[in-house]
């Protein structure tokens, strides 16, 4: 079932505002726990993006 | 000993990690073998008795917040911090499946002092930490569009280091299976279809399966199943639909996914494309003909029962050139009778390589740099003058690097670092130019990318060592003047990083 451009775009927004976070996570603690777990919301994001539920060879 | 398997892909994914689950209980019989799969996935567990735990990753709960909630990431974080508080256990050994990104944060997360990792995890830094070769070779040379001819159960049972046995290809003790469908009794004879998978784009269009059901219904007396979900019934293809014959018969949506090891276990043959079906079919020892394209890899995820085929559509179109030449290999097929096609691949092995066909040079000689790199064979004759070009860039590349990484003191300049960006830029350009150097290419990307952090001479040193192999690889071509074989045996890479792994790939057990 693909997600609808809306739910695309709303997506979309999420994935910026998470980036966004995860930038300030690393300059401000660097990485560890939380900046794992936003990465993670992140790429769940993504896949929902792309309508996958993984990605091969990518890191 | 406590081990988590971690396999975050699909159904098909799930069930190719069966016969691994089998052979690591096998290996370690007084382990405890826990599961992590997909909460949507979870259901391909079922039936798996190598598996003493499944624990889901319910992505829909951890997402569900930012989809309905102002403040949704810290809910959905929140969400997070309950998966991983119900998955701390202390595992001896975490055995990373997925080659994703998700699933190397949440090995990071389990990582501890003496915690064994197999698989994709994170570096303190949070970098992508490729842990073993074989997931670094899954990383370079895997894949769509890519030249790996290793089926990807062999792949996963490399990363598990487990040998791969029959025994290991097996169904579990369900029931008769006939039961199970309306219409069937212990003495009927039927072939399984399943024209679905999870990507449209992996399958065919009406005509074929049209053809294909016209032609069972006339040349044998088998009852023809159709499986599938219940969102693959909306593309039966009308055609079939209007087909007034007791002899098909429609299950779209009406059977459990556990319970196609039934069907398919006392089924005479698949028809199916890349699906969950045929990912089954190697678990109940059932002759497949799969039908594929450019979109998939069969070489990686094609059927595993001796004697099953493959047959590869035009790739220009990714079509049949005619629906004809299915229901003659079709025929030959059902009839055990050698393929005509030049498209026809055949599964004559139960491990390594599994099929044999006919192949493009192109391919071969992908295939054989990847073998020359990865096992030491010796590297192939140039295909082209394309490619001794290729290489020949690819050599003063890898000399220009080298000089920038010995000149580099206590840590790079801007120029040095600048070229050397420069310089990882112009050799991806050169496998874009000539795609028959990209295995070269891949590995040494995925080489440099295991070189985690450390301090500047141990980075160096490394670098060094990556650009030295390739100088070392070019060099055979650009040494290729009428001793192309004198040249391999003089510099030909013995200790190449990532390399030897799939060595024992030749010397799978394959009785059980």
């Amino acid at each position: 079932m693909k997600n609808s451009p809306e739910i695309i775009r709303h997506l979309k927004k999420v994935s910026e505002k998470l980036d966004k976070l995860s930038a300030v996570e690393a300059k401000t603690k660097g990485y560890g726990a939380s900046s794992r777990r936003i990465q993670i919301l992140s790429e769940l994001i993504k896949e929902q993006i792309s309508n996958e539920n993984f990605s091969y060879t990518t890191g | 000993m406590k081990i988590l398997v971690i396999q975050l892909a699909r159904f098909g994914d799930v069930y190719q990690t069966w016969p691994v689950l089998s052979a690591l209980k096998r290996k370690h019989p007084d382990s405890e073998i826990t599961m992590l799969v997909r909460d949507k996935f979870k259901d391909a567990t079922y039936g798996c008795d190598s598996v003493d735990k499944v624990i889901a990753f319910n992505s829909k709960a951890i997402l569900s917040p930012l989809f309905f909630k102002r403040n949704g990431v810290v809910d959905g974080l929140a969400e997070l911090d309950i998966f991983f508080r119900d998955l701390q256990e202390t595992y001896d050994w975490v055995i990373n499946l997925s080659f994703s990104p998700i699933s190397s944060y949440i090995v990071d997360e389990l990582s501890r002092p003496g915690l064994k990792v197999s698989g994709y995890s994170r570096h303190p830094d949070g970098f992508l930490n490729i842990t073993d070769d074989p997931s670094a070779y899954f990383y370079a040379q895997v894949g769509v569009g890519k030249s790996n001819r290793i089926h990807i159960t062999d792949l996963f049972a490399l990363v598990a280091e487990v040998e791969l046995k029959l025994s290991d290809f097996r169904a579990p003790m369900l029931s008769t299976g006939k039961h199970f469908v309306e219409g069937l009794d212990d003495k009927s004879s039927y072939v399984v279809i399943q024209m679905g998978a999870s990507d449209e784009k992996k399958s065919f269009g009406p005509r074929v399966w049209e053809e294909i059901t016209q032609f069972l219904l006339n040349y044998t007396n088998e009852t023809i199943i159709f499986t599938g979900s219940q969102e693959e019934k909306k593309s039966i293809p009308e055609a079939l639909r209007q087909l007034k014959s007791s002899r098909l018969l429609f299950l779209h949506g009406k059977t459990k996914i556990w319970e196609l090891f039934p069907i398919l276990k006392n089924a005479k043959a698949l028809i199916s494309v890349d699906s969950v079906s045929l990912h089954i079919s190697a678990l109940t020892n059932t002759r497949a003909f799969n039908l594929s394209n450019s979109f998939v890899n069969f070489w990686e995820t094609g059927p595993r029962t001796l004697g099953s085929r493959v047959l590869l559509c035009n790739s220009e179109n990714n079509s049949f050139d005619s629906e004809g030449e299915i229901v003659s290999e079709l025929a030959l097929f059902l009839d055990n009778q050698l393929p005509r096609a030049e498209h026809t691949f055949v599964c004559e092995r139960a491990s390594g390589v599994l099929y044999t066909g006919k192949t493009a040079e192109s391919e071969d000689f992908r295939w054989d740099i990847i073998n020359a790199l990865y096992l030491s064979s010796e590297f192939p004759p140039p295909i082209s003058k394309l490619t001794l070009e290729a290489f020949q860039r690819l050599h003063e590349l890898s000399i220009l690097a080298l000089e920038q990484v010995n000149q580099i003191k206590e840590k790079p300049s801007s120029v040095e670092a600048s070229i050397l960006s420069q310089v990882d830029d112009l050799i991806v350009q050169v496998s874009h130019l000539c795609p028959l150097v990209q295995p070269v290419v891949s590995w040494l990307r995925v080489e440099k990318l295991r070189i985690g952090p450390g301090s500047v001479e141990e980075i160096q040193n490394l670098t060094r060592l990556c650009f030295e192999k390739l100088r070392d690889i070019s060099s055979i071509y650009t040494k290729i003047n009428g001793r192309l074989k004198a040249a391999t045996e003089e510099v030909k890479p013995k200790n190449l990083p990532g390399s030897q792994f799939l060595a024992g790939k030749n010397n799978l057990e394959a009785g059980g």
